[in-house]
């Protein structure tokens, strides 16, 4: 993967408040729980080009593990 | 010092910018800079949150040379 990594930032910081709105929790819960997710490791390491998915898809994957790790 | 939570997406992008460049500074994860920013410290919610305003308006090299500063001074490890 060579993503920029100011994109990529960005990119993380409208996934997290994304999630967070859906999951209805606050801004930092939703931190804390992305950089300790597959999900980010995922998106990361360019597995599957995960980077490359819609920010509301990433922000659903992190809803379903979150979901599964309550 | 005071606690301080995110409150909206500049806070929380700029949260991001400077565990990300840390990380990318030390050569390290950006899990591991997430959890001594929160764990084995409280730099996010007492430093970073609170000096959003101030820190948000200088350079990334400043900024994160400022945050390895901070972590110095607090005796907090990667």
């Amino acid at each position: 993967m060579k993503a920029n990594p100011i994109l990529l930032q960005k990119k993380y910081s409208r996934v997290i408040a994304r999630f967070a709105e859906y999951q209805g929790i606050s801004l930092d819960a939703a931190l804390d729980f992305f950089y300790r997710s597959e999900v980010y490791q995922l998106i990361r390491d360019g597995v599957s080009d995960m980077h490359c998915m819609s920010d509301a898809y990433l922000a659903e994957e992190l809803k379903q593990e979150y979901q599964a790790k309550q | 010092m005071i606690d301080e939570t995110i409150k909206n997406s500049r806070e929380l992008e700029f949260a991001v910018f400077c565990i990300e460049n840390v990380a990318t500074k030390l050569g390290v994860d950006a899990e591991l800079v997430y959890r001594a920013f929160t764990e084995k410290s409280d730099i996010l919610g007492s430093y970073i949150v609170p000096e959003y305003e101030v820190l948000h308006t200088q350079s990334r090299e400043y900024i994160v040379n400022d945050l390895l500063d901070v972590m110095e001074e607090r005796g907090v490890r990667v």
